[in-house]
């Protein structure tokens, strides 16, 4: 019989990613390979995420002490590349004999290069499409027109979010994040700012003063103004730990269209009785 | 010398966790065990200052990040692993810690690198949307081509072990330095699958 390198090694197991899934900051209980042994090839995949949960589910079915109701039973040594390959493959066959008795699924686990496709393939922008985000209000202010040679505000009130809904069959919240915001200003003008700006009385502002979003338009004429919104996901399955997708998601947040003219003509060319809401009124 | 090289687990970032929870919540959920999941959803947060404007700037921080770890490195393990604390500042965390017991491991075998480790990069993994964690901020798979290098013992033989996988993935992911304008590497582990590698 071969000798053991670990007699609990199952049990031990177990116990860590038991623990580490209720605490995870309890996880950390394998060193990583060195620069040494990664240098010298003897650093290697273990099959990760998938390769865990499945030792899990079966190291419970064995108990931790490593005997079973097949009677006392080897366990796993702590380095497959410790043994000839004859030894390993005695090993796998009677690992798989053992599953196949106690009706589990086995796999060849460590040696394979293959890892188990749904969990190790990162979630995509293209998995969460279902959730959509909001994208808030935006505004612009003066609401619906410019003056030529001054400032038009122009804001997005998209914030943080948390959209709930399913993945991967699962319950899931994704939130997302404003990363920028884009102004497409219609004069050929455009800006990306990382903030979504506010209005004028928000900031602390005067009406025409220049904001971080706002446009200064020097013709006259009526432009369309695009806002959109890119924001960043994060996904989560247990509410607690999120953790964040690649790529950004762009949305189109507001379209505007609106007037520029010069001051004389927007401020005095109409009633304020007739139209209360009017330039300058 | 370590007894465990690698195990069932071994040390996982936080965030794998959740991967590994989503496919235990998966298994339960066909399996009809799972109570109605109680409303634990976090209230939104105000966001702050995007570290990142684009995947391409997360991916080109990273990628420098780890040239600059890996040229200090391969200086280090060529010279046996001596003036080992150059690596200081340019890894932190269980990157260093693996780092200085490696060139330590070099030191009292009398081991030296012949020739270098290329890296090729590279896909993003993730990276973290703001700085609110300094942890963890940028992750990349990236690929190690040990095609042109050798690990010698004082006698000059060759203590590679034979068959070692000549193209092999990593999972590398970088916190955030303290100077807060630029990364450094954090952890580098062995990934499951070589696609990366297959480019």
């Amino acid at each position: 019989m071969r000798r053991l390198k670990m007699v609990s090694l199952v049990g031990t197991i177990s116990a860590l990613l038991i623990v580490g899934l209720i605490a995870p900051s309890a996880w950390a209980g394998f060193p990583p390979c060195t620069n040494s042994e990664i240098e010298r090839g003897e650093c290697f995949t273990s099959g990760r995420i998938g390769g865990d949960s499945v030792e899990l589910g079966a190291s419970e079915s064995r108990g931790g002490g490593g005997s079973g109701p097949q009677g006392p039973r080897r366990e796993r040594p702590t380095l497959i590349s410790q043994m000839t390959d004859q030894e390993r493959a005695e090993y796998f066959a009677e690992e798989k004999a053992l599953a196949e008795q106690e009706g589990r699924d086995w796999r060849e686990p460590f040696w394979t290069s293959a890892p188990p496709a749904a969990p190790t393939a990162p979630i995509t922008l293209a998995d969460i499409a279902s959730f959509r985000p909001a994208v808030g209000t935006a505004g612009m202010e003066p609401n619906g027109w410019m003056v030529t040679g001054l400032d038009t505000n122009f804001f997005s009130a998209a914030t943080t979010h948390v959209v709930d809904g399913e993945l991967l069959g699962a319950p899931a919240a994704v939130r997302f994040t404003p990363r920028s915001f884009t102004f497409d200003y219609g004069d050929g003008g455009s800006a990306r700012t990382a903030t979504g700006g506010g209005s004028w009385a928000s900031l602390g502002l005067a009406e025409f003063d220049p904001t971080p979003t706002s446009h200064v338009y020097t013709t006259s004429g009526t432009f369309t103004i695009d806002i959109s919104v890119a924001f960043g996901a994060e996904y989560t399955l247990d509410g607690q730990n999120w953790t964040a997708i690649a790529g950004t998601l762009s949305v189109p947040a507001a379209r505007f269209t609106a007037s520029a003219g010069d001051a004389t003509t927007v401020l005095v060319a109409r009633d304020c009785r007739a139209d209360p809401r009017g330039p300058g009124c | 010398m370590r007894a465990v090289t690698y195990g069932f687990g071994m040390r996982s970032p936080v965030w794998r966790v959740g991967a590994a929870l989503a496919v235990l919540v998966a298994a339960l959920a066909v399996g009809g065990c799972v109570e109605d999941e109680p409303d634990t959803t976090p209230n939104p947060e105000p966001t702050s200052t995007p570290l990142f404007e684009s995947d391409e700037e997360a991916l080109a921080a990273a990628e420098e990040a780890y040239g600059r770890y890996q040229a200090v490195e391969a200086e280090i393990l060529a010279d046996g692993g001596t003036n080992s604390e150059r690596i200081e500042g340019l890894a932190v965390r269980d990157a260093l810690v693996a780092a200085e017991e490696g060139f330590a491991d070099y030191r009292a075998n009398g081991y030296r690198n012949i020739g270098a480790t290329k890296f090729e990069t590279v896909e993003l993994q993730h990276y973290s949307a703001s700085s609110e964690d300094s942890k963890d901020v940028v992750g990349l798979y990236i690929c190690l081509d040990f095609s042109s290098q050798d690990v010698v013992n004082a006698q000059s033989v060759s203590v590679v072990r034979p068959g070692r996988i000549v193209r092999q993935a990593f999972e590398v992911s970088f916190d955030l330095a303290q100077s807060g304008d630029e990364l450094v590497l954090a952890a580098r582990e062995p990934w499951g699958s070589n696609d990366v590698c297959a480019a």
